[in-house]
């Protein structure tokens, strides 16, 4: 599913962390978001799955403006793996995983076929379904960024939003961790903060600074 | 003394209504509170509503708990005491906290009603000194032992 940002701003107190920033993602390509901390990366995830509103400018999503959406349409487009958050504690890896069918779910439906196939198929694409029944905090951190892909692929959505996923990873597994990405086929922007590994790895990449975007192009 | 320490001696069934309901539609949102348990970010991308769904819980929660008090007066500790031993026995998910807190909470003031009827029996002492005489020493107890609650960081 694609995704269009068009002259996106975003301003935060009296701090413009966002400026006229516009980026296209074609469908089934991954989009590197890279750039120094504080570039204004993150905000512009959160703009994407609806987080945060933008002060101007439009988020498309499969050619509609995510605020047109309510908040469950736009996460059954978008799934996002964020950095931060408090660590899910007395859960099961398969419950962690099962979180993700949370916006295909109305007050009165109960846990269908679907949803137990959507979070097999999840647990084995990431290659957690051995752990599955494991407590989430057991894992270890490259098990756990498994994990937590593993529930944004459950939500089945067909845009992934990634900040820092190959964070605390070796260099081993993050090569694995993008590959499988890859892999799923799902239209995808990430936040990455190894260069080596993006230019590798991205079909696009792009280049934010002072909340400006201000490269961008397809990998060399 | 009845606001205070609570009885359970004034209550009617025709006043069940609105807990019934109200409770009834709290059990829905197992499943949301469960998402808000990774945190307002991650939950919104989850599709949860969070500012509506915490007015919406607010809202419901003050409705039953003004409701209960106007009937029972102040009973203290049970909330506090039992969806944590629920979630020690049954786990963290909010779709069988909720509606085995409810179930718990209520069984457990049935007897504790019982004891402070026959304790100094014919006299009736109030409901909420035993709940707090159970309460506080588990609330001492649960907050220097309890660690695998306690959300990480």
């Amino acid at each position: 599913m694609r995704l269009d940002i068009t002259t996106v701003s975003v301003t935060l107190g009296t701090t413009c962390i966002l400026r006229d920033a516009c980026l296209e993602v074609a469908p089934g390509d991954l989009v590197g978001l890279v750039g120094p901390n504080g570039s204004g990366k993150t905000t512009l995830l959160r703009t994407v799955y609806r987080s945060l509103r933008p002060d101007a400018g439009a988020i498309l999503v499969g050619g509609d403006d995510v605020w047109t959406l309510s908040a469950r349409t736009a996460a059954q487009r978008t799934a996002a793996v964020l950095q931060s958050g408090p660590t899910p504690s007395g859960l099961t890896v398969a419950e962690v995983v099962a979180l993700g069918r949370t916006p295909h779910h109305g007050l009165l439906d109960r846990e269908s076929a679907q949803d137990r196939d959507a979070i097999q198929d999840a647990l084995k694409q990431t290659g957690m379904h051995p752990h599955a029944d494991r407590p989430y905090t057991s894992l270890s951190g490259g098990e756990r960024q498994c994990v937590l892909l593993a529930r944004a692929l459950a939500q089945q959505s067909r845009l992934l939003v990634l900040d820092e996923p190959t964070n605390h990873l070796d260099i081993r597994a993050r090569f694995e961790l993008l590959d499988l990405i890859r892999a799923t086929g799902i239209t995808t922007l990430a936040v990455l903060h190894d260069l080596d590994l993006a230019v590798r790895c991205c079909d696009h990449l792009v280049v934010l600074h002072h909340g400006r975007i201000t490269a961008a192009g397809p990998r060399p | 003394m009845f606001w205070l320490l609570g009885s359970v001696a004034g209550a009617q069934w025709d006043q069940l209504g609105v807990v019934l309901a109200t409770t009834g539609v709290l059990l829905l949102y197992g499943r949301r509170l469960n998402a808000l348990v990774t945190g307002e970010e991650t939950a919104t991308a989850l599709g949860v509503n969070v500012r509506r769904l915490r007015i919406g819980l607010l809202a419901l929660a003050s409705l039953l708990t003004g409701t209960l008090i106007g009937v029972a007066g102040g009973i203290g500790f049970v909330g506090l005491m039992i969806p944590h031993l629920v979630r020690l026995a049954a786990g963290v998910d909010h779709r069988r906290v909720l509606p085995l807190s409810a179930l718990v909470g209520g069984a457990y003031l049935v007897l504790v009603d019982l004891l402070s009827r026959t304790v100094d029996s014919p006299n009736e002492l109030p409901v909420g000194i035993f709940t707090a005489a159970f309460g506080a020493p588990f609330f001492l107890w649960l907050l220097r032992h309890n660690h695998t609650l306690a959300v990480e960081p």
